[in-house]
């Protein structure tokens, strides 16, 4: 056993994040010590913040299944959402909806300020990991060197045409984050579509400010997973299956997508190391798409990608690697 | 230019024939030897190298071999073999014990609390509960509390019919208790198949009588699993009883419930303990590969074994007994099941 002074936090949040279910399963079979503390955790558990004034907030609870913020060594710093207890049903221009804008910022400030009370050593990922958004991150990424698809944002018909005609063929996707939309009995997700003439013709001459790239001549599709240094490739041969030549989450369920181990030629790599250093990210889910031509081209990262899609088929183990990094770190004398 | 298989569809060779396993869309795809050596021995060889390796007398045979093989998106050709290395074949897994089987019958006297506990401390993930009596479904909810609050990923249950057990109730029940991953109700005077409505778990009638451990380690294709952990597990360990604990109806701590040899009661012989004695571990290495007949045997990794009911009760190394295949003859014993495409 570890002494239990060393402990690892984990913050992440409460449903469907098997990763996390899965490093703490890894974690607790090496003996090691942690706290997981969910988004969720923060507006439900009795939290009470002491500010006083010595110069320091104390994050406690009011029950004794508290936070124990201090003797923290290592972080994982895996996802951290909104709350989804914090969303109701709410009417737009209802004082409802500007409640729950209201309770989203209190909860965004309250997660600053708890992150702010956590050592700054050794975390895997953080906080501001999740604000770079994707233009700046294609500009860096050209920068070192690597090959980006061509990409737009405009908001009108004209502007967008003259894109198309330049490329054989261009696809949209959401400049931030996807998202999901509820509705009563159905979930809708954004994807990557292609976008064709025909959809160019049904828009209206202005619409809203959107994100076009030409499309990829796609060989296949690579997941990598970054963990400080080290990569994990996985293709994925989702051409040849029109459901999901253009976003593979468009799963094949009766026939999936082959996904197979990859070797990342080093000299991917290094641009990718270079990359990842330049956005100060120790840890990432990398997308790359390889054309006909051999081409690797970037598309994005994701700090708080699932790594597990790429574990499993391709028998890395990544939830172990991620558990012994972590138990590793909390234990580096510094 | 060569052919690559996916890492994901492992050939494995057999006595009389070999098999290709999908480990990604779980099926076993059945190949002569001969494309077995084509794809192994000859995996580094162009197709007009491996025609001219046969002096040119069966590339017929060997166009259709391939193009049964993109046909069924086996494998692709490729100028850069060296960009796709195979899978990793090691197996590990962060529970002491994966799996766990508790049965009862009317004598039964198990403290669920105690159990969930002591599994919970050796990581266990799934548990599979077999009653050979009928249980209400009071009783059935006080078990799946006890387990309420531990590391189980997932809870199979198999119980005797009885009126009670109606299917929205034990719609209720898996959706309640969400570890609940199927529910097979055995000696029903009636057969029938559900998936509860929100779950879509299977509830499941069947008429088989089934009034203790014996009905257990049957060996059929119906049964085979071509999938990534089966597979590594299999060539390393035995697939059953690896990392495997059980409780028996009267309480007995063992291997397998079906095992004569108990290691301790429940309630007073901490699981703890028992997973580290050598003779409880011995069986756990038990490959296909060291299993007679099964060694030679194309299916072996995609096989479930058994180690209660072998056709040598003094060698520990002996072929499943329930198994009615022939590896050397690739045949399946007379009214059994055939595996043919």
């Amino acid at each position: 056993m570890y002494p239990l002074f060393q402990m690892i936090l984990l913050l992440s949040e409460r449903n469907c994040e098997e990763s996390t279910n899965l490093v703490i399963d890894w974690i607790s079979f090496f003996g090691a010590d942690f706290q997981r503390i969910n988004g969720e955790d923060l507006v439900s558990n009795g939290l009470v913040v002491n500010i006083s004034g010595n110069g320091k907030a104390i994050f406690g609870t009011s029950n004794e299944s508290g936070f124990k913020t201090s003797n923290i060594k290592s972080v994982w710093f895996r996802r951290w959402r909104i709350p989804p207890m914090l969303r109701h049903a709410v009417l737009l221009n209802s004082i409802e909806y500007d409640a729950y804008r209201y309770l989203v910022s209190e909860f965004n400030a309250l997660s600053a300020s708890f992150f702010a009370g956590i050592s700054k050593r050794n975390w895997l990922n953080k906080p501001s990991d999740l604000t770079h958004n994707k233009i700046f991150v294609l500009t860096q990424a050209s920068l070192v060197g690597l090959k980006i698809p061509e990409t737009l944002i405009c908001q009108t018909k004209v502007e967008l045409r003259a894109f198309h005609r330049k490329h054989s063929g261009i696809i949209s996707k959401s400049i931030g984050d996807t998202t999901f939309f509820r509705s009563e009995n159905r979930t809708f997700s954004n994807y990557t579509v292609e976008i064709t003439d025909k959809d160019i013709d049904s828009l209206e001459e202005h619409f809203y400010p959107s994100l076009f790239q030409s499309k990829i001549d796609k060989q296949y599709e690579l997941r990598i997973f970054y963990l400080d240094g080290d990569f994990h490739a996985m293709a994925i041969f989702s051409q040849g299956d029109r459901q999901t030549e253009i976003d593979f989450r468009q799963y094949n369920t009766r026939r999936p997508n082959r996904c197979v181990p990859y070797n990342l030629p080093a000299q991917i790599k290094n641009l990718l190391t270079a990359l990842m250093k330049r956005l100060d990210m120790n840890c990432g889910s990398i997308d790359l798409v390889r054309d006909k031509k051999g081409n690797y081209n970037f598309l994005e990262v994701n700090p708080v990608g699932q790594f597990s899609m790429v574990s499993y088929p391709c028998n890395y183990h990544l939830e172990r690697k991620v558990a012994q990094y972590l138990i590793k770190q909390a234990h580096e004398r510094k | 230019m060569v052919f690559l298989l996916y890492a994901c569809c492992v050939p494995v060779d057999g006595a009389r024939r070999s098999v290709i396993c999908d480990l990604q869309r779980n099926r076993p795809y059945l190949i002569p030897k001969a494309l077995f050596e084509i794809l192994t021995v000859h995996a580094d060889k162009s197709l007009p190298d491996i025609k001219a390796y046969y002096e040119h007398e069966v590339d017929e045979t060997i166009d259709e071999y391939f193009h049964f093989l993109i046909e069924n998106d086996l494998g692709f050709w490729t100028d850069e073999p060296y960009l796709y290395p195979p899978i990793a074949y090691d197996w590990e897994s962060p529970s002491q014990i994966t799996n766990a089987i508790v049965d009862m019958n009317e004598h039964s006297i198990h403290d669920f609390d105690w159990i969930a506990m002591e599994l919970d401390k050796v990581g266990c993930a799934a548990i599979q509960l077999r009653s050979y009596s009928s249980l209400s479904l009071d009783e059935l909810y006080s078990i799946l509390r006890s387990f309420q609050n531990c590391r189980l990923r997932t809870i199979e249950i198999l119980l005797k019919f009885s009126e009670g057990l109606e299917l929205a109730a034990l719609e209720e029940i898996v959706h309640t208790h969400q570890r609940v991953s199927s529910i097979y109700i055995h000696s029903s005077p009636y057969a029938e198949a559900h998936m509860a409505s929100r779950t879509k778990i299977p509830i499941v009638w069947i008429n088989t009588a089934i009034s203790d451990h014996s009905f257990c380690g049957n060996v059929n294709p119906g049964r085979f699993a071509s999938n990534i952990q089966m597979f590594t597990e299999s060539m390393h360990y035995n697939n059953c009883l690896n990392r495997k604990i059980s409780i028996d109806a009267d309480g007995h701590i063992k291997n397998c419930p079906a095992f004569g040899k108990s290691f301790g009661k429940a309630g007073s012989t901490s699981l703890t303990e028992v997973i580290c004695e050598s003779d409880f571990r011995k069986w756990w290495s038990i490959s296909k590969d060291s299993i007679d007949t099964c060694r030679d045997c194309e299916f072996r990794y995609i096989c479930t074994d058994c180690r209660a009911i072998t056709s040598n009760d003094s060698d520990m190394f002996s072929k499943p007994a329930k198994c009615k295949y022939n590896p050397y003859q690739a045949t399946w014993i007379a009214n059994s099941y055939s595996y043919e495409q």
